[in-house]
């Protein structure tokens, strides 16, 4: 559905983007994530055409955004970190001019304008002032006119961004929807935790370059435990016994607690704890647990 | 309008969003009212009310429509960058020309309803006074300057919001002052001209009611209709170019060549009103100059509007190194396209000139220097370095400004030093004299061009290498 190549996008004094590759396949949702400044929505405003790059090419539908900016408009919905709306119309306004300004067919509006309302949940306000709108309604009404137009492509910049953690939960529920219908997602966010329950992609940018893009090895690295081992009193001289074992990839050691990223099954679990024990180290708690994206992005942003 | 939203207005999404958005059912019965009130206290007070039905209607129509539409037009792209709105017009499938209108229109409709009543007013009212003909090309010509002076301020608007691509504010007030200037020079001159020629007022002004351009005369209301519909033509296709350029459409630079031609033709044709005191080589030679001063001005106007940055130039560059012209002719700015301009007509002048040197026609009308329109280029190039050194410097929070305020220093300061110095012989070095020769003009303009080219070469450079060792 999308494959970007080579990227390179320069503001003034900094590059944005940095040559980046990666594709993504239809029917997918990707969570687009990183610090602060990596380049998020600069590679969003890039996917949508808003910005042109330096270098590099984008292809949406094997459709060259870069050379032909016009013929994806009808393929992409996006929706910005600061959803802008016009407060001044009712709510139904609002989505007949979004969907008048597609081009689409007046003789369809009020099925599409009832089908999308229905969808977002936002029926019963149909006749209310933009103005009005709680800041989850307006968010919902945002995202409704941005998909007004069925696109095959949302891209979403922060959208979570400031809501409650219901209106949150119903968003995740609301990209799975869309998903099912069909739509392609990428959703630029900082709440991990949250892309997790919905995305089966990850794009991870650090100072404008990608860091991972392969859902493979995010399952693989999720596939590796986090062991936590708890000490009754400080002890030192036992970083041997981690060094020597090929399943342990990482540890750390914070005064009475050992975090440990361990590759081995449940056996070699079991013996790991033995040896340990029979080392005869103060051991008060030994536990397992496998990482979540949070823990995974952070590891990556940490490594490079 | 609460449940209209299922019929557009002349097919235009954003015309209709816009008169959505102005008009509601007390709006639209308030101008009316306020209007009617106050033609009530006419009727009471005037003696004849038919002129000053005229007189009211002309003042409140600058008032409505110049006045506020310009605010309004500053305000109608501005604050969709101020409140997100704007991206989504790009992502629109709402065409340039579709904008154009909904802009032009749209966001100064309610304005436009109260100018629409006060022209039906004006028009009713000059049926009755004196200069029945006279009133309505005056208000054709108020009517032609108010759509120009509003497409104006949105291609600001539009060239300002290029500067500041990746800024969230904006501020519409600079465009609203600019427009409100252009607005007294078009429209307050006009109007005024006419209140003081046909009003109790006549007598003060004694401006020739007739004026020779490109040796045809001309009656001086026929030509301010002629000029007005000319400039408004002009004006709406380059909003319209701007609006191409903004939603992503191959722009190019067609639309400003014909401008710049219009503006040789226009600006040349003045020169015919020396006829009686000059010979027919003076008057061709002060045409060219005529046309060579204003494309000059020109340059420098879209100099500073235009967006001059690091990354823009690096992208330009790179379109011309692979020959991508397509790509070269959206992205070339307009100033390179001006001072090109500028460059081919003091050559001709320069040539002209020569050429009268060889036939023997050594005396012109003013005592110029062959130089002078070569001098006058170099001091063009010399600026266009120092701005865009400027710019590229990234010290200044607005470089434009900076720039602009140490060239009016450089132009008058310095040369008012010299000049207090008593070392006259000095200035054309830092003030484009007619007297100006090739020793101390040409040679010491043309070693800053150089110097200030060198510097502003490596602090572009520079700014790239920045650009590309950041992150590596």
């Amino acid at each position: 559905m999308v494959n970007v190549e080579n990227l390179i996008f320069d503001y003034q004094g900094t590059r944005a983007l940095n040559n980046i590759s990666f594709s993504i396949s239809e029917g997918s949702i990707t969570a687009l994530t990183g610090p602060n400044g990596a380049g998020k929505t600069t590679l969003l405003k890039c996917l949508t055409s808003l910005y042109k790059p330096f270098s590099g090419s984008i292809f949406i539908d094997g459709i060259d955004i870069i050379q032909k900016p016009l013929e994806i408009r009808k393929k992409i919905g996006y929706l910005q970190d600061y959803f802008g709306l016009y407060d001044d119309l009712t709510v139904k306004q609002a989505l007949a001019y979004s969907y008048f300004s597609f081009k689409l067919d007046a003789a369809h509006l009020e099925n599409r304008l009832m089908e999308v309302s229905y969808k977002l949940k936002i029926t019963d306000k149909l006749n209310s002032k933009v103005s009005f709108l709680s800041r989850g309604m307006r968010q919902r009404l945002a995202i409704a006119q941005s998909i007004i137009h069925n696109p095959r492509l949302l891209l979403l910049d922060e959208p979570a961004s400031g809501l409650d953690p219901e209106s949150r939960y119903s968003l995740s529920e609301l990209f799975r929807d869309l998903n099912k219908d069909g739509i392609t997602i990428i959703v630029s966010s900082h709440i991990l935790t949250e892309l997790e329950q919905y995305a089966n992609n990850i794009l991870i940018l650090k100072n404008g370059k990608i860091v991972e893009s392969q859902v493979e090895e995010l399952k693989s690295d999720i596939n590796d435990k986090l062991i936590f081992i708890h000490f009754n009193y400080p002890v030192n001289d036992f970083e041997n016994l981690l060094l020597n074992d090929p399943k342990i990839k990482k540890y750390e050691i914070n005064g009475f607690q050992i975090k440990l990223l361990y590759s081995g099954d449940v056996t070699e679990q079991q013996q790991l704890l033995k040896k340990l024990i029979d080392y005869g180290l103060p051991i008060s708690q030994f536990y397992s647990k496998t990482p979540n994206i949070q823990d995974y992005y952070l590891r990556k942003i940490n490594e490079k | 309008m609460k449940n209209n939203y299922k019929r557009l207005i002349l097919n235009n999404p954003e015309l209709t969003r816009n008169i959505w958005i102005e008009f509601n059912s007390t709006r639209l019965f308030l101008m009316p009212l306020i209007i009617l009130l106050f033609l009530f206290l006419i009727y009471s007070f005037s003696e004849n009310f038919a002129d000053s039905v005229v007189i009211f209607t002309s003042i409140m129509f600058n008032i409505i429509v110049f006045i506020w539409g310009s605010k309004l037009s500053a305000d109608s792209v501005i604050n969709e960058i101020n409140e997100r709105t704007w991206d989504n017009q790009i992502l629109s499938l709402n065409s340039p020309w579709q904008m154009t209108i909904g802009k032009l229109f749209g966001a100064t409709s309610y304005a436009w309803y109260g100018g629409l009543i006060l022209i039906i007013l004006n028009f009713i009212a000059a049926l009755f006074v004196e200069h029945t003909f006279l009133t309505i090309k005056n208000t054709l010509i108020s009517i032609f300057n108010a759509i120009n002076i509003h497409s104006v301020i949105i291609s600001l608007t539009l060239f300002g919001i290029k500067k500041n691509r990746y800024k969230t504010k904006l501020n519409s007030t600079i465009y609203f002052l600019i427009g409100l200037i252009i607005a007294w020079y078009l429209g307050y001159s006009t109007t005024l001209f006419y209140l003081f020629e046909n009003t109790k007022f006549e007598g003060f002004y004694s401006i020739t009611k007739t004026i020779i351009w490109h040796n045809i005369p001309f009656d001086i209301y026929d030509f301010m209709l002629f000029t007005s519909f000319s400039f408004l033509i002009l004006s709406v296709l380059g909003l319209y170019r701007n609006f191409k350029s903004e939603l992503r459409y191959q722009s190019g630079y067609s639309v400003w060549l014909i401008f710049l031609i219009f503006i040789v033709i226009y600006s040349s044709g003045f020169s015919s009103s020396f006829g009686e005191l000059f010979s027919s080589n003076d008057i061709f030679l002060l045409s060219l100059f005529l046309a060579l001063l204003s494309v000059l001005f020109i340059t420098y106007f879209v100099l500073f509007i235009e967006p001059k940055q690091v990354t823009d130039y690096n992208k330009l560059f790179k379109s011309l190194k692979s020959k991508d012209f397509k790509e070269f002719n959206n992205l070339i700015p307009l100033w390179i396209i001006s001072a090109l301009f500028s460059s081919l007509l003091a050559i001709i002048i320069l040539i002209y000139a020569l050429l009268g040197l060889i036939k023997g026609n050594e005396e012109f009308f003013f005592d110029f220097s062959l130089f002078f329109p070569i001098n006058l280029l170099l001091f063009l190039f010399r600026d266009i370095c120092f701005v865009h050194y400027i710019s590229f410097s990234g010290k200044f929070i607005k470089p434009d400004f900076a720039s602009f305020v140490f060239l009016l220093l450089a132009y008058s300061v310095i040369p008012g030093i010299i000049l207090f110095l008593d070392l006259n012989v000095l200035v054309p070095i830092f003030f484009p004299f007619s007297e100006s020769t090739f020793l101390n003009g040409t040679i010491p303009v043309l070693l800053q061009v150089i110097l200030l080219y060198i510097i502003t070469q490596r602090k572009y450079h520079s700014s790239l290498i920045n650009i590309e060792d950041i992150n590596k």
